[in-house]
């Protein structure tokens, strides 16, 4: 059994207006602020994080629609021009969500849905970094990619999970019930 | 493949897709982005709201940052001011030292036909029958009892006790004290004397001076010279006079020109030189 296994039916109201609100709040607190909030002097993508914990707590089509919604907004309020974050968070909403029901979600043991959920958001940070480095060569046209990894790849991945922890705490605090201990 | 049958899968990828390519494309061609632009209108409050919070946070932490950098620097500055205290009382101390030193030599200079040496006053005992003064000069620098001792303000009194590094010197108010004094004037030449009568009142009496001499408050008497002090030394100056009506004198009480309680160098008068032998 699965936190989000046991979600792939309707979301509750309630559930909506959070992850509207939610996903509408963060991208706008990203375009405000988040390049000052930034560790090692890289923009944590806290919509991704957003969308996985979505992914990881709900379901993969909840992780998609969120993604949709939350690339789509840090892109009109912080993008300019080249806009593909609708696209990347929708897949990182959706396979994030598949390859957990596949391999299992973050489970009913609230230590063991923290630690399993810890492990996908740093990979999602790092694929997040990796997608802002691919953004960059088409934007730009060429980097040097290993050039990047400690300059770009590893500053952002890290900034993105550390930002990521809190929301994690929440959703740990609101999802709370579905823990057997 | 079986991917592509999820209808909802598909259809969130091609609103993905839409709202890739349209505001690219938008973006690309100049056109303007309308639903990007209302998001941008909508989300403004809250970005506001944020960016506040933020500079609000920001400047709490700098407020509370710039307050440690504050106190550093206050301490740093304190110290600053505790070096210069002590520096500017060393200068103090030097420049009191080298003004002390330069008027010895003037004196030195302007009397060169005595010799004699500076002594830095080391302990002094006073009670209602005298002032004694310790001094650092003792029997190896040539000190010898009964030798005068001055500063460049005027006599303070002369040598009772000599020691080996140390001597001891009365002031003039003590009853044992006696100094040949002139007025300029009058041309008076008399003896001021300690007095016991009036050593408590800091005074010296100049006795049995003829009635026909009148000499005035404030007048200035001077050391009329010998062996013991040199010539125009002031030694105070006349305070009072009270006259005797049988001996037809009159005895005058003066000031000594020395604040005693203040001396803290003193020059002793140790000779005649070979210049004035």
């Amino acid at each position: 059994m699965s936190i989000g296994s046991e979600n792939e039916g309707r979301l509750s109201l309630k559930k909506i207006i959070f992850y509207s609100v939610g996903i509408f709040l963060i991208a706008a607190f990203q375009a405000s602020v988040g390049s000052r909030i930034g560790l090692f002097s890289a923009t944590p993508s806290l919509t991704l994080a957003f969308t996985a914990l979505a992914s990881l707590f709900e379901s993969k089509k909840t992780g998609a629609v969120v993604g949709l919604a939350g690339g789509f907004l840090t892109d009109a309020l912080g993008g300019a021009g080249f806009s593909l974050l609708p696209l990347f968070y929708t897949l990182t909403g959706w396979f994030l969500g598949e390859i957990c029901e596949r391999l299992g979600h973050p489970g009913r043991q609230a230590l063991g849905a923290f630690l399993r959920s810890l492990m996908w958001l740093a990979a999602v940070s790092g694929a997040g970094a990796v997608f802002t480095a691919i953004l960059i060569v088409l934007s730009a046209g060429r980097m040097n990619f290993f050039s990047s990894i400690p300059h770009i790849l590893l500053p952002e991945a890290v900034s993105t999970l550390l930002w990521s922890l809190p929301m994690l705490g929440i959703f740990m605090l609101l999802y709370r019930k579905k823990f057997s201990e | 493949m079986k991917l592509l049958k999820n209808k909802f899968f598909v259809a969130v990828v091609a609103a993905a897709l839409i709202l890739s390519i349209v505001p690219t494309v938008l973006a690309l061609t100049g056109h303007k982005d309308l639903l990007r632009s209302g998001l941008v209108a909508v989300s403004y409050p809250f970005r506001a709201a944020f960016g506040f919070a933020a500079d609000g946070i920001s400047g709490f932490a700098r407020y509370f940052s710039g307050m440690n950098g504050l106190i550093k620097e206050n301490e740093a500055l304190r110290e600053e001011l505790d070096s210069y205290r002590d520096a500017a009382a060393r200068a103090e101390s030097a420049e009191g030292e080298l003004r002390r030193l330069r008027e010895y030599y003037d004196f030195v200079a302007s009397h060169t036909t005595y010799t004699m040496t500076d002594a830095r006053v080391t302990g002094r005992q006073s009670n209602s029958y005298s002032v004694i003064y310790t001094l650092n000069r003792g029997s190896e620098c040539g000190i010898k009892v009964n030798m005068g001792v001055v500063t460049t303000r005027g006599v303070v009194g002369y040598i009772t006790e000599v020691g080996v590094g140390w001597s001891r010197a009365v002031a003039l108010t003590d009853p044992t004290a006696a100094v040949g004094v002139y007025e300029p004037s009058t041309g008076l030449y008399g003896t001021l004397e300690g007095s016991v009568a009036h050593r408590q009142d800091g005074l010296c009496l100049l006795p049995r001076v003829p009635a026909d001499v009148t000499m005035k408050e404030g007048d200035k008497l001077l050391t009329s010279g010998g062996r013991v002090f040199p010539p125009d030394i002031e030694v105070g100056r006349i305070v009072s006079s009270e006259p005797d009506a049988y001996t037809h004198t009159a005895s005058y009480l003066v000031e000594p020109s020395v604040d005693f309680d203040g001396v803290t160098s003193v020059i002793i008068i140790t000779g005649l030189s070979a210049e004035a032998g």
